[in-house]
This record gives C-alpha cells, structure tokens and sequence, in this order.
C-alpha cells in the first residue's frame, strides 16, 4: 500500500503560500529561534510513516550546503556556518515535507487556484502533462537499453548513445508541441485552462499548520543561534 | 546547479529576483498563446534533464539541456526554466521558492548566448559542429561563472566554496558540449526541419 495515501493531505495551496512564507522569512533571518521549530514537528507528526525517506532526501540535498558550511569551518568561522547549515535544512526540511505526496498537477491546480494569470498557469498544466510523457519515454529508453545489455561508461560510445537519447526526447517532444498546438486551435483555446476539481480541499491540517507557521514566524523567543 | 535556501544573503536574493523577474514577465508580456505548447514542453525537458546521469570516470554528471533549450526558445528560455526551477524547488527541494530569482538569472541568461549561436550562419560542416558544441559548452560554463560569482559576492567565507565549484563543473561543461554536439546531429539526420527555427523565428513565424 502506497504510505502517501495513510498521510493527512496538506492542499497544495496551502502548501505554496505557505513555503513561501516559511522560506522566505527564515532565509533572511541572522539568528533563529526555537519556535522555528514547530512546523517542522508537526510536519513530521503528519508524515511519521515517511520521515526516513524524507531524511535521506534530505541528506543528498545538502551536498553544497556541507561544502559551504565546511569551507567556512576550514576559515573558523564557526557561528556563519552552523547559521547557514540549520537555516538551510529548517527550509529543506519544511519544503520536503510539506509537498509530500504532491506531483507537478497538483503544483498546476494551486496556481489556478491562486488566480495567477491564465497564461502561467496553462503552461504548468502543459508542463506536468509533457513531464508525466517524456518520463514514460525516459523508462522506455533506459529498459531498452538494459534489455540489450548496454552499460553506460566514459567513452564515445556512452556519449553518443545519451546524446540520441536526448535528441529522441527533443523531436517527440518538439513533434508534441506542434500536436498540442493543432488541438488547441480545434477546441478554441482562449488562454485558459478548465479543470474538473472546483473546490478547494481544506482540511483542518490546513487551517492548524497554517497557525503554526505563522506563529513560528512572528515568535521570537529561545534564540538558537 | 541549484544554489540552496538558506546559503544567500537578502540583498543577492532581492537583486537576482528582480533582474529575472523583469526578463521573465517581458517574455510572459510578448508571449503568444502559439507558443505556450513549445515552452512547454521544453520546460519539462529542462525539468527531467538533472535526471540523465551521464558517467565520467568513477562518478557522473547530470544534464542541464540549456543551452539547447536557449537556441529553440530564445528569450522563452526565461518562461521555461522558471516553471521547471519552481517544480524542482517544491517537489525534490533543488534549488528552492527564495533563490528562484538568483537560480533562474544564472541559468536563464546564458541560455541567451546559446540562442545567439544558434543563429550565427554556418557555411562548413566543422562550423557548425563547433558552434553545436559550444551551444552546450558556453551557456553551462556561464552558469558555472556566474554561481560561483553569486558565492563569491556573498562574503569572503563564501570565495572558497565558490572556487571548488567552478572547479566541479568543468567536467560537466564538455559532457553537455559533446552530448549537445552529438543530439543536435542526431535531430538533423532524423527530423531536420525541427532545425528549421532559425528561418521561423526571423520571420517571426511559430515553428
């Protein structure tokens, strides 16, 4: 059984309003604060069932964050690089776990849902449906070359073979978008993308991580650093 | 590629973020619905890029396809890369929603000089495989410059994580020279009027 589906559903726009908030205001902070902390535990409550394969994302995501962090330990410049190192994991970390379970559909569905401009939001819709396409072809690719026992390694041969598979994937996809284009003329495309889920899907997650993060965001006590 | 949350001081995220905004919001302003199809699909190119790993000795390197992306779209680069930059910000954490301005500046500009070299005339077949190759070559290596420069601006703790990664790159440069060499080829032996782009966007026709 797919773990997503046992996990309460945070809205994707709840989630992008409130990414946004959390990123933005701890990104710019020079010291943090315990209550920081909060969203990110209930976040982790809501996706227990998750949290070990969110934290080993978590992990190869902090590949330049280590770098920086330890050429600034090399300088003995220890205050910045714990600074650095926990303001960027704090927002990873909320990142990760807020859009748990979410596709590129649904990042579509909350531009709509924002009323960003009609324009914007029916290239994310083309953009997830190209994505969930090309992907298929990708997996296509990569067993055909593995049923006929090719093994990628550094010389012309590998090089070549990538570079057709990319040159595959630009002519499906340029050949697509002229496709895609013709259907658009025939259904009177008037810049607007129409879908079928109306309403919004708020839950009481929402409404309660929402105050969370907001009060975490305006709380100022118990500095961490 | 992607500078991370948190690593950034407020005025390079301000300044990154209004300078691609201005280039984005004009290519939104000129954009017509014609053209959304194309953006679109080369934006989920870009997107799914980072995932062809490409073997370099015992490690490997990820595309980047931007400076092929730049020749087909020219200033709709813009458009493309920021949709792609904001899935892969939410949905895998690269990059993210504050560095998006400065993340899209490094990698949307010099898709730009790939568009420029795309339209350059070329009479000899070893022209035109160079300028293939430096499509691939010079825009990745811009962006390699112009991270490290973002690092570099950052502070003086910063300069020498800048260095390491402009270093990193390197290798990653001529991978995506040769594979954008070698696609390119590839795309005029099986469908060469999709090369056609040149005399379409000349006569500020749809291709």
């Amino acid at each position: 059984m797919d773990k997503t589906q046992t996990q309460p559903r945070i809205a994707p726009t709840t989630a992008l309003l409130l990414a946004l908030s959390y990123s933005t205001v701890v990104a710019l902070q020079e010291h943090l604060y315990a209550p920081m902390l909060l969203p990110l535990l209930l976040l982790g409550w809501l996706h227990r069932a998750l949290l070990w394969s969110i934290f080993k994302r978590l992990f190869w995501l902090n590949t330049l964050i280590a770098i920086v962090a330890a050429s600034m330990l090399w300088q003995e410049n220890y205050e910045l690089a714990l600074l650095v190192f926990l303001r960027s994991n704090f927002i990873l970390l909320f990142v990760l776990m807020i859009f748990q379970g979410k596709d590129e559909f649904s990042i579509a569905i909350a531009m709509q849902r924002l009323h960003l401009p009609h324009k914007l939001t029916s290239i994310f819709f083309f953009t997830a449906k190209s994505i969930f396409l090309i992907k298929r072809e990708f997996t296509l690719f990569k067993n055909t070359l593995h049923v006929r026992g090719f093994m990628p390694k550094t010389n012309l041969l590998t090089y070549k073979t990538m570079a057709g598979f990319v040159g595959i994937l630009f002519i499906k996809a340029l050949e697509r978008s002229l496709w895609l284009q013709k259907a658009m003329h025939l259904r009177g495309f008037c810049g607007e993308v129409y879908t079928l889920e109306a309403h919004q899907d708020f839950s009481v997650y929402d409404t309660l991580l929402a105050f969370i993060t907001i009060l975490s965001l305006v709380w100022r006590q118990g500095a961490l650093i | 590629m992607h500078l991370s949350e948190g690593l950034l001081r407020p005025e390079i995220l301000i300044g990154g973020a209004v300078v691609s905004a201005a280039f984005t919001l004009y290519a939104f302003k000129t954009l017509k619905d014609d053209e959304i199809p194309k953006t679109a699909v080369l934006s989920a190119l870009f997107f799914l890029a980072s995932f062809v790993h490409v073997p370099i000795g015992p490690t490997s390197v990820h595309l980047v396809l931007g400076g092929i992306i730049g020749a087909m779209l020219g200033l709709r680069a813009f458009i493309a890369i920021f949709v792609a930059l904001l899935l892969q910000g939410v949905l895998f954490g690269f990059g993210g929603l504050t560095t998006l301005g400065i993340n899209l500046f490094n990698l949307a500009t010099p898709t730009l000089v790939g568009y420029w070299l795309f339209m350059l005339p070329t009479t000899k077949r070893w022209h035109k495989d160079l300028l293939w190759f430096l499509i691939g070559f010079v825009p990745l290596a811009l962006s390699a410059f112009l991270l490290s420069l973002t690092l570099a601006l950052n502070g003086d703790a910063f300069v020498d994580a800048a260095k390491l990664a402009l270093l990193a790159h390197l290798p990653a440069m001529l991978i995506e020279g040769f594979i954008t060499l070698f696609a390119l080829r590839f795309i005029e032996k099986v469908s060469p009027n999709l090369l056609h782009v040149k005399e379409c966007y000349a006569t500020h026709k749809p291709a």
